[in-house]
This record gives structure tokens, sequence and C-alpha cells, in this order.
């Protein structure tokens, strides 16, 4: 079966304007990125500030255009159609933003908020279809129908992030973005949103790509795992496979874990993500890796796999290709 | 005890956003207080660093002892001498404890100057000292930056500087990492735990994070709508928390080889305190409730050390 997305060597690249005096920069957000996502499976992108996370997510979903690279999407490049011919088609990839509270208009009520989809796709509905299509979206995220006649500001951080999942849903996508949709929230209040993506993935069969910066999250919710770092893939990782790239390592290392009878010593990595101007020859690791040798600042290592679905881009723990009698001559 | 609160009770007006409150730190230690936004975390460091009056508030009962003086009786002026001296707060985010057309530099040597009477030149040898234990590269460059030059992890180490200059005995982290990256999150902890363990402060660290509590402190706060539910050393916590909130927030945590469909949360939300549910205010929430939650609010029981305010702990039985 085809898969759902295909991304294909995706590259955006900002550029600063030039003035006097002033050099125009290149910002190169994400690079050479490609990945496959499959019907009814879980993507996450995990990756701290500045890695190109959310880049990515708005380029799968053509809210920015791409420099270069492809986006399939069932079979259609979404990448390169004219942008009169994407409408139609976005009602089949929606997303879910970061910040409820910004992205839902604090002048509407959370029935105009969730009719909004319908009138940018001008379907037009008898108003009894319409109550009946918003009790349903509610109900679907556990909203109590009285609801609908509320504003933004008088729910709590996780109704109104229900709110932004009903209205991705409210066209019945195949596929939901979900940019860190649960940053803002309390721990508690997380764990019932991720319980709720959960149950609705499984019910209304929805495929996700699924935008997080926290590694534990991600492997408690997604089956196969995008890790960036500086606008490139990193290691793409199957569900349940202990990492192999030392920057995976280093995140999985900078989780809390709730016991205090397993401490540890916290920090493993130093230093912070570099800047993405002026890209390095080598690996963007380099400067914070434990591991890293000569080689590792002069070329750039390719992603390459380590079995079906777990690939990793590293010259130190990456897969040899070498010959074994050639190894001891590196 | 370096620090103790003792039946704490604020009013703002007829609203009593604490109530109860019993807590206490000592020198080279670190108290967790946890809970979920709305629990009265912030609000109690905002009385131990006596900013209530200026938010409108005041202090209805109970103590905050420090080093052997009652902070409830002193007045604004002998307060001013403590803040930013003996105790000092590092704020959630640091763009707002920063002059953003200050050098950053300059901001940390106002704390010494004032505090500790050294001048400018003094000021200056102990900021770059400050920043360097700190782990901020080339603090002789970093001195004259302004604060939109730095990331947030060394705003952050900057706040922390700003924060010691004063030579504090007392420091309260309130959320210090919430806005940071995992990994600079975890470097900036790890920052914190060596200052207690290696100048001997009192640390009272204010966290969401179950996770944070576990890896760092020695004796843990839980909060619930202004009360404190739950106290203790924290490997007893964990091993065996006796609240269903604790336990409730401890399953939370998303954890490695967790099986999907595990974590649930916690269902409804934090109440308002305008709005508090009679009996137990957690009662509501909990997978545990008897009869006598939703009648009446349960007391603090103490017991070999840890407490818990709780009916199904009501005399010692399980």
């Amino acid at each position: 079966m085809t898969p759902l997305l295909s991304v294909r060597k995706l590259s955006r690249v900002f550029s600063s304007n030039g003035g006097f005096l002033r050099k125009k920069r290149q910002f190169r957000a994400v690079s050479d990125v490609s990945f496959d996502v499959r019907r009814g499976d879980v993507l996450g992108v995990v990756g701290e500030s500045g890695c190109g996370k959310s880049t990515l997510a708005r380029l799968v979903l053509r809210l920015i255009e791409p420099s270069a690279g492809a986006v399939m999407f069932d079979g259609q490049d979404i990448a390169s159609l004219p942008a009169g011919a994407i409408r139609p088609l976005r009602r089949h990839f929606q997303m879910v933003f970061q910040d409820p509270y910004s992205s839902i208009d604090p002048r509407l009520t959370v029935r105009d908020a969730l009719l909004e989809p319908f009138q940018v796709q001008d379907i037009k509905m008898t108003k009894v279809a319409a109550k009946s299509k918003i009790d349903a979206l509610l109900t679907e995220v556990s909203l109590p129908l009285s609801m609908a006649d509320s504003y933004q500001h008088q729910l709590s951080g996780g109704q109104k992030q229900r709110v932004g999942i009903a209205r991705a849903l409210a066209l019945s996508p195949a596929l939901v973005v979900l940019d860190e949709p649960t940053a803002s929230l309390d721990v508690s209040i997380q764990a019932q949103v991720i319980a709720l993506l959960q149950e609705l993935r499984d019910r209304l069969d929805l495929t996700y790509m699924f935008i997080s910066h926290d590694l534990a999250l991600v492997q408690y919710f997604c089956d196969r795992i995008l890790v960036m770092y500086l606008g490139r893939i990193v290691e793409i990782l199957p569900r349940g496979e202990l990492p192999v790239h030392p920057y995976t390592k280093a995140l999985m290392d900078s989780a809390f874990v709730p016991d205090p009878n397993q401490r540890r010593d916290i920090p493993r990595i130093y230093g912070e993500i570099p800047s993405g101007y002026d890209e390095p020859t080598g690996c963007a690791f380099v400067g914070r890796c434990p591991l890293a040798e000569a080689r590792c600042s002069k070329s750039l290592p390719r992603l390459q796999s380590l079995s079906e679905n777990h690939a990793v881009a590293c010259h130190v723990q990456g897969p040899v290709n070498v010959p074994m009698e050639f190894q001891n001559a590196l | 005890m370096l620090l103790s609160v003792e039946d704490l009770k604020i009013g703002f007006g007829l609203l009593e956003p604490l109530v109860g409150v019993d807590l206490g730190v000592d020198a080279g230690e670190i108290l967790g207080l946890v809970g979920e936004s709305g629990s009265g975390k912030s609000m109690t460091a905002m009385s131990i660093m006596g900013m209530l009056p200026l938010m409108g508030g005041r202090i209805k009962q109970g103590r905050i002892v420090f080093d052997g003086l009652d902070l409830t009786t002193i007045n604004e002026g002998s307060y001013r001498k403590l803040r930013g001296g003996r105790i000092a707060l590092i704020t959630q985010n640091p763009m707002t404890s920063l002059d953003p057309v200050v050098r950053v530099g300059r901001q940390i040597d106002q704390a010494s100057q004032l505090h500790l009477g050294l001048d400018r030149k003094e000021a200056k040898s102990r900021t770059i000292d400050l920043m360097d234990r700190m782990r901020i590269p080339s603090p002789q460059h970093a001195y004259d930056l302004f604060p939109h030059q730095l990331s947030g992890g060394l705003r952050q180490r900057i706040v922390i500087a700003m924060a010691l200059a004063g030579d504090p005995d007392l420091l309260i982290a309130d959320e210090p990492t919430t806005a940071l990256d995992v990994t600079v999150q975890a470097q900036i902890i790890q920052l914190l735990v060596e200052l207690v363990r290696d100048r001997g402060l009192g640390l009272i660290l204010i966290t969401h994070d179950m996770g944070v509590i576990a890896q760092t402190c020695d004796r843990v706060a839980v909060m619930y709508c202004g009360r404190v539910v739950e106290y203790g050393p924290v490997a007893r916590l964990f091993d065996d928390p006796r609240h269903p909130y604790t336990r409730a927030l401890i399953s939370c945590i998303p954890q490695l080889g967790m099986a999907p469909g595990t974590l649930t949360g916690i269902p409804g939300m934090v109440p308002s305190s305008q709005n508090l549910p009679k009996g137990c205010r957690f009662h509501p929430r909990c997978d545990s409730v008897l009869d006598n939650c939703r009648l009446r609010e349960p007391p603090m029981k103490t017991e070999d050390g840890r407490s818990v305010a709780c009916f199904l702990h009501e005399g010692g039985q399980r």
C-alpha cells in the first residue's frame, strides 16, 4: 500500500534581506528531509527549538512554500500544485496548533469557530445540520454541548485545545498534524489530551504527525520517530528500539525519570543548538557530541539504514559499509 | 530550619487562595513544591518573598520564620534588605526578570553593590567570577551583552547569577526551566543542585513535573487548590504515595516502555478559588472517594515524618 504521506528531499531556506553594509544571509530551516507516513500511523518529530520541526509541519501542509523537494499526499504532489488547486484538498489534511490561546479567534463563540472550516471550504449546511454537526464534534472531544455558546476566554487551556482538535476534525481529514498540542498544558491535562488523541485515531482511522520536544511523550505516543537537529533528520527510530545517534541518546538522558531511586547525574551534553546561519560542512552536532572524531567536522553524515525501519546519520555510530579488512585503515 | 512556614493562610478580599500551608526547608536542602497550575505554588513563593501587599493580598494567619525572624511582622523597609540579599527568587521567564536596555553584567553588579556594599570594580570582578561559575562561555565578553543577544539558557544562567550576587541563604526557583529546551533544562537543574550541595543554600524548587522532583528534591510538598495535601521525604512519597492526587500526578508522566493507553491523566480540572467544591477539594476528581470526603475537609495528619490530608489515612488505617 502506498504511504499516505511521502516527503522527498524537502528543503526550506529563509533569506534575510541584505541592506546597506549588510550581507544577505541564508538560514537553512529544513534541509533535505525525506520520510514516509503510513496510513493509520503516528509519526513523531522531536528536537529542540530551532531544529526545524515546526517549519517541517508547515511545509508538509504547504502553509509555507518549500524551496525544493516534493510532498506526496495520497499520490499527489502538493508541493508543486498551484495555490488555487490546494484549497479544496486542504480538508484532507488539518493542523492543531501549539498555542490554543492564540489559534482561536477571541471574538468567536466555540460554535462559530467550529463552523469556520465549513465556510472556508464553501460547504453549505442547513441550520439543523450545522447544529447536529457541532454537537457531534463536541461529543467527539468530550466537551459538554452547552459549551458551544462560550467564548475562548471562558475556557481552560485543556478545553481550548479540545476545541482546536474538534476544529481540525470538522472536515473529517485523513491526516492531522499536531504541532506541540500539549506544550502549554499541565501534565495532568496533557495526559488527558493524549488519551483523547489516541482514542480518536482508533475510532476515526486518522494518521497523525505529532511534533514535540518531549522524547518520552513521543516514544509513548508514536509508532515511528524522526529526530531532527538543525534542519536535518539525524535518526528515524521505530517504537521500542534503543536510540543510536548520540543526540537522541542525549535527549533521552535529559528526561527526568519520576523515580527517586533511579537518580543519575543529569547532563551529558553541554551547550545549545547552534544557529542555522552558516551551516557547518560536517555534522551539525559535532560541537556538542561526546563521540566526535576528526571526520565528523569534515563531511556530512548521510542517513543510512540500520534495519528496515531504523536509520541514523552518524559517522561514528552509523552502520559500517567499509569491508572489515579496510576498517583499520580509517 | 532555615525557613519554616507555619499554618499560613492568605487572603485577597474574601478569597483565600492559600489555607493551612505548613512546610520547611533547611540549609543545603531542596524542597519541591509540586501541583498543577492554580494550586498555589507561586502564591506560596510570593508570600515568602513578602510580595503579597504589592499584589493586594495579606497574610491572615500563620507565621513565616526565616532564620529565627518572623517575616510576617517586619515592615517593607526590612523586607527590602532581605529580598535579593538573603532570599532570592528566580522566575519562570528570564526575559521578564531582565532589563532589556541594561547590559547583563551591570544587572548582576547591582545586586552585589546594593546588598554587599561593593564598589563598581569589585562588583564587576565578582560578577565575572559568578558568570564563570554559571558556565557562561567567555564571561568577560558576555558581561557587556544585552539580554536579547543571549539564548534562553544563557539568560536563565544570568538570572541565576543575579540571584546569587547578593549571597543569599535561601533561593526560590519558580518553574526555572519551563521555558527552556530539554537538554538545557537538564543543565540548569544540575547547576541549581550543585549550588545547593556546594554552597549550602536552601532551595525551594517549584515545578509541575514530578520527574524533576524525583531527580532533585529531598522533601516534597504536594499542593492542590491552595492546600498542602501531602508532605514528606521524596523517596517515601514516591514509593508509597498516600494521597490519591500524589499518585495521579506521578502517573501522568510518560515513561520509556509504557504500554499505549496507560497514560490517562487526571479527569476534570483544578477548580477556581471562587468556586471550591464542598468537602475535600480534590473529591470531584478523585478515584477513591468516601462519603466523608463530600462533607468535610480532611485535616492534615502527621505520622512518622510525613503528613497527608486524606480520609483514606485517617487514624493510620489504609
